[in-house]
């Protein structure tokens, strides 16, 4: 179960930055999961709900965008779609091509909101229009 | 708080045992020291949305579905501010294995991670390793288990000096838990460090602990489509070791089938044959370790 871990390293990773930010909450955050990176979607699934109770994520949307994996054979320079680490290349049978993408793992982008989720009703606060402006002007200190 | 790596929230998960004969055990940080975000806040999780919505590659995890209508585009339907990040989530880990990387760069240390699933063998090798090697290297080696310090207690008994971590529930070591144990263990320059994982072929394949090579164990007990079914440790180590070749002649293992099966994951794996028991085998395991020393050390 290392989705577990992984779950609360975005936890992590985004709490942090809409800190920094000076962010109330996070309404929504996007990810990005190679299909080659050793995460099962199902088992991810399952720790997102567990690992972000009470945290910033709890409420915020999460959309996942799996990337296929793409290796190049490094016998005949084929560029092909590979499934499993174990496939070999389509063109000439060789084994071990190099894996160009799929293996990533990022958070991409986060939506903060800089009010706190207050209503009576769960429904209002989809219908009451955000006053804060969709800030791209503010530009919001990045820390490494 | 840890002075080196800034964590301020040090995890109960990781427990270091660095004292032998006493059964205090040595706790590095402090237990009510939680990760920060495990209050049992109990709001109703809504369920998961399916894929139903997007492109075959999304995914979306809602757990307030009466208030957003989904779009195609990721985090663009609410108000608010959108913050680009593209932040590796494995960012932090990467870091403090390519810092503890360094420092065994620095001190001349080749660092081993081993892993493998429960039951191969990586403790027997180990203790093999350290005895018949003993006055040729010198040795360090850390210990990762979720629980008990059986492991390190083996380890110290053929006068090797070794940290052990528990993991708690964690199924893998991480950088940051071994940053912790080399700042414990202090490994002497020029030695060989054995890191030795959690019994498990699937999470730890996810984690550069900053080791020099990974070192993949599996044993004829085992199905021979190990490397097949697991492909992502295979993957990612450099040295194969296929242990208790003595019982060969009793289980229905394939030695050459195993190996092509780690070859079509892994070409450029190299193999160890070999058995803890028997003997057989250990030599060139052996003579490979010496000279991967020699190299560091001629670097």
């Amino acid at each position: 179960m290392h989705e577990f871990s992984i779950v609360l390293n975005i936890v992590e990773i985004a709490e942090k930055e809409a800190r920094i930010a000076g962010a109330h909450r996070i309404s929504a955050i996007s990810l990005e999961i190679g299909r080659l990176s050793s995460i099962e979607p199902a088992a991810f699934r399952f720790a997102w709900k567990q690992a972000v109770r009470g945290s910033m994520l709890e409420h915020a949307r999460c959309t996942i965008r799996y990337l296929p994996g793409e290796a190049a054979c490094t016998g005949c320079g084929l560029v092909f779609e590979i499934k499993q680490l174990y496939e070999p290349c389509p063109g000439c049978g060789l084994f071990g091509p190099e894996i160009r993408q799929g293996q990533s793992l990022r958070v991409c982008s986060l939506r903060l909101e800089d009010e706190p989720a207050f209503s009576l009703h769960p429904n209002e606060a989809a219908a009451e229009p955000l006053t804060q402006p969709v800030a791209a002007s503010k530009p919001s200190p990045k820390k490494f | 708080m840890c002075i080196t790596c800034g964590c301020g929230a040090p995890e109960s998960r990781t427990n270091l045992h660095h004292h032998s004969h006493t059964h205090g055990h040595d706790h590095a940080h402090a237990p009510d020291h939680g990760h920060a975000h495990a209050h049992g806040h109990s709001h109703g999780i809504t369920g998961v949305a399916g894929s139903g919505h997007s492109g075959q590659h999304d995914d979306h995890l809602d757990h307030h579905d009466n208030q957003h209508h989904h779009t195609h585009e990721p985090v663009q339907d609410t108000g608010g501010r959108l913050l680009q990040l593209e932040r590796d989530v494995l960012y932090e880990n990467k870091l403090l294995a390519e810092r503890n990387r360094g420092y065994c760069d620095a001190k001349g240390i080749l660092a081993l991670n081993l892993v493998s699933s429960p039951g191969s063998g990586k403790t027997q090798l180990l203790e093999r390793t350290l005895t018949d090697l003993k006055g040729e290297l010198n040795f360090a080696v850390i210990e990762g288990d979720q629980h008990t310090s059986n492991d390190a207690d083996r380890i110290r008994a053929t006068g090797t000096p070794a940290v052990q971590i528990n993991t708690g529930k964690g199924c893998h070591l991480d950088a940051h838990m071994v940053l912790h144990a080399l700042q414990e263990l202090k490994p002497a320059e020029n030695s060989v460090l054995f890191i030795e994982n959690v019994g498990n072929l699937v999470c730890p394949a996810m984690f550069d602990l900053g080791e020099e090579v990974r070192v993949v164990i599996m044993s004829v007990t085992e199905g021979d489509d190990k490397p097949v079914k697991y492909p992502d440790m295979f993957h990612s180590s450099a040295v194969c070791v296929i242990n208790k070749t003595d019982l060969l002649p009793y289980v229905p293992f394939d030695l050459e089938k195993a190996k092509a099966n780690a070859r079509k994951v892994n070409p450029k794996l190299i193999f160890f044959e070999l058995s803890c028991t028997s003997g057989e085998g250990l030599d060139s395991w052996y003579s490979w370790l010496c000279s991967k020393m020699q190299q560091k050390k001629d670097n």
